[in-house]
């Protein structure tokens, strides 16, 4: 059995109910996985949805904000998303569990560019709802997404990743982290006077969250740290 | 688990992965064959019946896909699991697709395999 992702559309979570009756699946709305954020991270859920529905401006949100809020969003989402036969509807869905086999991406769209990253564009402009409901199904229910040992692998990967993410934002904004079966990879940035440091921060975070088995952290430099300090 | 009867046939061109792989089915009771060159698996898949084949992808001459479509072609009560190094989405897609009945990416546990192979002999799973 699958997981579904829909993209987030006026269309998408009546389609995406109608598929979780046929299908027997739970279902998970942006507004569920929201309100779990708010309540876990202990955020405004409105400032969390700004941060995943607003775009980008000048005079906006900071990146900074933002990339903490939606990373707090989806570490709860992969969490909800690593059981099986689940559908949700809303944003970053595709985005955040690429590579997992037993994932079918759908992109609904009423023309324009179709992402790149979807499995089933489905053109809501040409297409019925039960057609829509129908080929969805289908697709789910194809052996081409059955879940596997392997797949399920992926699954609680980037949950696990995910969950370090949003727990290490506060340290690099632009942390990257890998998990590969309980070994967590993280890379961040930081002036040379400060690794030791900063090292040690993220090693008493990461072995704090559950299913961590090693951590392994590198840190390259942050020039702009660095020349902010060697002009100081 | 008790699982004497299965038969098993592992391919893998590597000697100790079969061997690993034997001694963790063995404990269970499967009775299990192992095959470093995948033309001797052709030929035992000719040969016997096999409830589970697990084979490795990639390898020398016959890679593991072919290995599977020729034990499903024997007989379709077979399932085969699929194992390698390169696993990519793609790859187990186009697996899962062409009848395989799991897909593992190495390096994987002992359990790991135990639990696909009990799995696919119809075990209930905990």
């Amino acid at each position: 059995m699958a997981v579904i992702t829909i993209n987030e559309t006026s269309a998408a979570r009546a389609i995406a109910e109608a598929v979780s009756l046929k299908l027997n699946y739970s279902i998970i709305g942006s507004g569920e996985v929201l309100e779990a954020a708010a309540e876990e991270f202990g955020l405004p859920a409105a400032k969390i949805h700004s941060a995943l529905s607003e775009p980008t401006m000048f005079w906006g949100m900071s990146a900074a904000t933002r990339q903490r809020l939606t990373s707090c969003y989806q570490s709860i989402l992969a969490s909800m998303l690593s059981g099986d036969n689940a559908i949700y509807y809303g944003p970053t869905g595709h985005l955040l569990i690429q590579g997992v086999s037993h994932a079918l991406k759908v992109h609904i769209h009423c023309g324009g560019k179709v992402e790149t990253l979807c499995d089933l564009a489905i053109d809501a402009r040409n297409t019925e709802f039960e057609e829509a409901v129908d080929v969805i199904s289908a697709h789910a229910l194809s052996s081409r997404y059955r879940t596997t040992t392997y797949s399920l692998n992926c699954m609680r990967n980037i949950a696990l990743s995910s969950r370090v993410r949003a727990a290490l934002i506060k340290v690099d904004n632009d942390v990257n982290v890998r998990a590969a079966n309980g070994r967590v990879y993280v890379h961040v940035r930081a002036a040379e006077t400060k690794r030791r440091q900063l090292i040690a921060a993220v090693n008493n975070i990461v072995k704090g969250i559950s299913d961590v088995v090693n951590v392994e952290v590198t840190v390259t430099d942050d020039i702009f740290q660095k020349y902010a300090q060697t002009y100081r | 688990m008790n699982a004497n009867g299965y038969e098993v046939l592992i391919v893998d061109d590597e000697p100790i992965v079969g061997r690993q792989l034997r001694y963790a089915l063995s404990k269970d009771g499967f009775s299990v064959e192992t095959c470093t060159l995948p033309l001797d698996a052709l030929r035992r898949i000719e040969e016997k019946y096999f409830d589970v084949v697990v084979t490795d992808i990639r390898m020398d001459d016959i890679n593991g896909i072919e290995v599977m479509e020729r034990a499903l072609s024997k007989s379709d009560r077979t399932k085969v699991i699929l194992i390698t190094g390169f696993a990519m989405m793609e790859l187990a897609r186009y697996a899962m697709e062409n009848g395989a009945f799991d897909f593992l990416e190495k390096p994987f546990t002992p359990d790991d395999l135990r639990t696909a192979v009990g799995r696919a002999v119809g075990f209930p799973t905990g």
